[in-house]
């Protein structure tokens, strides 16, 4: 189903218009947000990798010098004799003190990044796990969680732990090595601890939102900012790391997960054996920008589409308009009514249009107005056929009996007038035929000019000229004898002699009579002069007949002789054959015949 | 007619799509007005520095929470500890130009940090209501650099309920204070002593110098004072005591650790007694509650305690929020509200209308503490800051440490030891 057949057209055009428009909308919606998302992640990952990889410099930094720290401190002889002294009290608390004040302490103070330095030694003089400075039993180091990692190498980073100092218990994290002597003899154990606090602020010293986590090299997590992902997670992101800087978006989905799962992951790292920074920015954060520009176009779009309605509304209807004026006017069309007047401010195709269809209503109602014309003179002409064929009928048989009576009489010349009459009645009649062939017609002529040769003796003559295969042609009846009639009772008026002569031809298209008599000619106002209530009827009968029977250029016309004294009819009407309808008898003319 | 009909449908859809882009760069930019926006109403973190018991520690760190929900957009990042390493510490971040924005004060080193143009000036902060003796205290050259933050004396803490139960109370004098030493040692266990060994005790010695009405033994003057017989007969009634075990031996001395729960020998109850400011009695007593009592020195010819500022604050002149530090130490000194949290933590308050509001809520522990200022306020000296550490004090007061230490674990004789203290003297300007 087409709906350019189907629907009205303002509708279509609203609704295809007003659908392509919210289309082209909803698509570029999706198009932008699509390409912002993948902008902002791309820019924001870009972005936060640089952040990491300056964060990373600085935690390098902090923890080399926290190394550097540990390996001076740990060869450094104050400690190391003080490690490994033996014997009186006082001689190792004074060297302890020495230590403390002039050496330990002073790194301390001096340091923001170191917080406490533990030493595990053999006897240590007393253990206060309160101060700055802790000094432990080497033998309870064993029971501590991170013995074994240092046991087996000689230095190693620590995650997140307590311990105590004068500000209560405070999360560190340390660095551990062992304090070996020149003769490769373990004596103790140094940690330097970092507060995780001071981390903290490091890795959120720009105010970021998004969680930053402190893996080392074997992928266990020293510390986080803000939320800490379970290490199935951590795994997880780990199988994503791709080199020493990069990013991805994965769904993190383990056993007590966070709550957001979608997730942009970013890592830096300095070397492949390095501490691995990885911030985890929820995926939400990143793409709120692009929701919030889709949402503006859709807004925008909404208004546009609104606007776009208004528009294609006013553009529908300023189209249809002059359609649905012409498709109002053509059902309230009536030909014998005068509709609505068509506008007239059109100059484009509407204006062709409307101008083309007033033409062909003008035409339709001349049309109406001819064929209605012709129909009243075709009534008024078969009425008074009727009218003239009763009296016929009975003058003929009134004729029939004055005959006999005037041959009972013994009047020979009377009953020879009655005959020819009664034999011009009868082709008068001729059964109610409207046409009747040449030959009857003529015959018809002939005897009217018989009886009015009674009168006139010899005086009068005429000549009939009609080549013999005309003579089957038809001819409305009693055309030629009103014609002969006036010939004879106003040509001859006055006169003792007349002459007629009567010329058939054939043409073309029709055929053509003269008639032509040597009298007094035509009166020169016979024209206007008003009628006899006899004479002059069957001229304008036989007028009429032909007009409406045939039409322009067949007629009748009458006028005065030129090359002799008299005047001239002539007639001129279609070939006509046989009449081929018998029951109607109407005249049937090839149309192509008439005007 | 067509022409026009194609421009006016080319016009519109231009303006179509035009009004669609400038949609899409209006919705971008506000997206990057969005993102930059992320909230910076002037935040700032003041470095604050104390020292002090927990005791202190709990009641400051709910003042600054308090000061930090009424003033939003600053913070505290505080620090404290307790009093050994407190100078040093302080002294390593100044040389570092790293001192805290606010940090505690002590008399005895105000003159040095003021005159090297290490404190900042606090004149402006309103002080019509506090004590003008206290604030002469804490002024150099006619400008506040440090403000005093409570009323102090120096007296002595003792377990009241042990002393009661032996039947006996704490020593008027001294000479009722070394014979309870001798006295009270068969009735104790094998560990208890009634104090502890008190040959290395520097303020100890000070006060009984005091007592026998021979003066400060450091002076703000910047003159060696100590008294050659007074101090020698201080040693000698010591290292008798020592020899007959009727104090703590040297390493159960030197492991001492004032106002800590598992190091303070009072609180471990292995001594009953010890010098102590009135100030401290609040840390004192949280860690032992309703045990111990304060009282004033021992007496000789003279009374052996001293009236002080309790401490101070001291702006750094290196601190990029000076006024908002100001404005805090406005607000700790003088308002009742921080008054009624700080309770007597650092003394009875020197503001007097706050002192005053307090007076009715004060708890028993802070009317010890008022009693004992009251009590040494009769015939009590006035504190003298002492000499600072110019002028090879310093390193005066490091050497003393180490010879009455090496007296007190027998590596030296008195007698070789107030040699090596009088050459070291000599080495003072």
């Amino acid at each position: 189903m087409n709906p350019f057949r189907t629907f009205r057209i303002d509708y279509v055009f609203f609704f295809s218009f007003a659908g392509f428009v919210a289309v082209l909308i909803t698509i570029m919606m999706i198009v932008s947000y699509r390409f912002s998302a993948a902008e902002q992640a791309d820019s924001t990952s870009m972005y936060q990798q640089a952040v990491l990889q300056q964060l990373n410099k600085q935690l390098t930094d902090h923890m080399s010098a926290v190394e550097q720290t540990s390996l001076a401190v740990s060869i450094n002889s104050p400690l190391v004799n003080y490690v490994t002294m033996n014997g009186d009290y006082y001689a190792r608390k004074t060297a302890r003190d020495e230590l403390n004040r002039d050496y330990l302490a002073p790194m301390l103070n001096s340091s923001r990044s170191m917080f406490s330095f533990q030493i595990y030694m053999n006897d240590p003089l007393q253990v206060d796990p309160n101060a700055n400075i802790q000094y432990l039993p080497l033998a309870s180091a064993s029971r501590e969680s991170w013995y074994p990692a240092v046991d087996k190498s000689d230095f190693v980073w620590i995650g997140q732990r307590e311990v105590g100092s004068p500000q209560g218990k405070q999360q560190v994290i340390s660095f551990i090595r062992k304090i070996t002597t020149l003769d490769g003899v373990n004596r103790g154990i140094l940690i330097i601890n970092v507060r995780v606090k001071f981390l903290q602020q490091i890795l959120t010293e720009d105010n970021s939102s998004a969680s930053r986590l402190l893996l080392d090299s074997g992928g266990r997590m020293i510390m986080h900012t803000r939320i800490a992902p379970p290490p199935g997670e951590i795994n997880a992101i780990l199988e994503r790391v791709d080199g020493d800087t990069g990013q991805a978006h994965q769904v993190l989905a383990a056993a007590g997960s966070l709550p957001e799962k979608s997730m942009l992951t970013v890592w830096s790292r300095t070397s492949p054996g390095s501490w691995m920074l990885v911030e985890l920015t929820p995926w939400k954060d990143i793409t709120s920008g692009s929701v919030r520009l889709a949402w503006t176009m859709a807004v925008v779009g909404a208004a546009a589409i609104l606007l776009s309605l208004f528009f294609t509304m006013f553009l529908s209807r300023n189209f249809t308009r002059p359609i649905r004026k012409l498709v109002q006017l053509m059902q309230a069309f009536n030909p014998e009514k005068r509709g609505q007047p068509l506008p007239t401010e059109y100059r484009n195709e509407f204006g062709s249009l409307f101008s083309g269809y007033r033409k062909l209503t003008e035409r339709i109602e001349t049309l109406y107005q001819s064929l209605e014309q012709q129909y009243k003179a075709q009534r008024e002409a078969e009425i008074k056929a009727l009218q003239a064929m009763i009296n016929p009928h009975f003058l003929y048989n009134t004729l029939d009996q004055l005959n006999w009576m005037a041959l009972e009489a013994g009047q020979e010349k009377i009953s020879q007038v009655l005959e020819l009459m009664g034999q011009m009645f009868r082709i008068g009649l001729s059964g109610g035929e409207s046409m009747i062939t040449l030959q009857e017609e003529l015959l018809h002529v002939d005897c009217f000019l018989k009886i009015q040769q009674f009168k006139w003796g010899e005086e009068l003559e005429w000549h009939i000229d009609c080549p013999e295969e005309l003579r089957h042609l038809m001819i409305p009846k009693l055309t030629l004898q009103p014609f002969v009639e006036n010939a004879v009772m106003h040509g001859f008026h006055g006169r003792r002699q007349g002459r007629i002569h009567l010329i058939c031809m054939e043409e073309d298209r029709g055929i053509r009579i003269w008639i032509r008599d040597d009298g007094i000619g035509l009166r020169e106002d016979w024209k206007t002069r008003k009628r006899h209530p006899t004479g002059g009827y069957g001229i304008r009968n036989v007028k009429e007949r032909i007009q409406v029977y045939f039409g322009p250029p067949f007629g009748v016309s009458l006028r005065n002789r030129t090359d002799a004294p008299g005047s001239e009819a002539e007639i001129y009407w279609p070939k006509v054959n046989q009449p081929r309808d018998q029951k109607g008898g109407g005249i049937h003319v090839d149309h192509r015949y008439r005007g | 007619m067509r022409k026009s009909w194609h421009r006016l449908a080319a016009g519109a859809a231009a303006v179509l799509s035009l009004s669609l882009i400038l949609s899409a760069c209006s919705g971008v930019k506000k997206e990057e007005g969005g993102s930059a926006d992320s909230g910076n109403g002037k935040s700032i973190t003041l470095r604050i520095m104390w020292w002090g018991s927990q005791a202190r520690h709990d009641a400051t760190l709910k003042a600054l929470d308090l000061y930090s929900e009424k003033h939003p957009g600053i913070t505290f990042e505080p620090e404290y500890q307790s009093f050994d390493g407190y100078q040093d510490k302080l002294s390593t971040q100044s040389a570092g130009k790293n001192t805290p924005d606010i940090f505690q004060m002590d008399a005895a080193w105000f003159n040095d940090w003021a005159s090297s143009g290490r404190l900042e000036d606090l004149s402006s902060i309103p002080t019509d209501k506090i004590d003008k003796v206290l604030l002469e205290t804490g002024t150099y050259q006619s400008k506040l650099y440090a403000m005093p933050l409570g009323n102090n004396a120096w007296g002595m803490v003792y377990n009241k309920t042990m002393m009661d139960s032996l039947g006996i109370q704490p020593p008027k004098t001294w000479d009722e204070f070394f014979a309870m030493a001798r006295d009270l040692k068969p009735r104790l266990a094998k560990d208890q002593y009634l104090t502890r060994d008190l040959t290395a005790d520097g303020a100890s010695y000070m006060s009984y110098q005091l007592s026998m009405g021979k003066g400060f033994s450091m002076s703000k003057d910047g003159k060696f004072h100590y008294d050659e017989a007074t101090w020698k007969d201080w040693m000698n009634q010591w290292a008798e005591l020592r020899k007959e075990q009727l104090v703590t031996p040297p390493d159960v001395t030197v492991s001492d650790k004032g106002q800590d729960a598992q190091m303070d020998l009072l609180i471990q109850e292995k001594i009953l007694l010890r010098g102590a400011h009135a100030a401290e009695f609040g840390g004192t007593d949280a860690l032992k509650p309703g045990v111990m009592a304060l009282t004033t020195q021992p007496r000789a010819t003279q009374a052996s305690g001293w009236l002080k500022a309790s401490m101070y604050w001291s702006v750094s002149p290196n601190s990029q929020y000076k006024e908002e530090a100001k404005e805090f130490i406005d607000w700790f000194v003088n308002s009742e509200e921080a008054g009624e949290i700080l309770g007597t933590s650092r003394g009875i308050p020197v503001n007097k209308s706050v002192a005053d509001a307090l007076q009715p809520k004060f708890t028993d522990v802070d009317k010890s503490s008022l009693g004992l200022i009251n009590e040494v306020s009769k015939d009590g000296a006035a504190f003298d800051p002492g000499p600072g550490n110019k002028g090879g004090w310093a390193n005066f007061t490091k050497e003393y440490d180490n010879i009455t230490q090496s007296i007190m674990f027998g590596k030296i004789s008195i007698d070789e030891g107030w040699n090596q203290i009088v050459k070291l003297s000599q080495s003072l300007e």
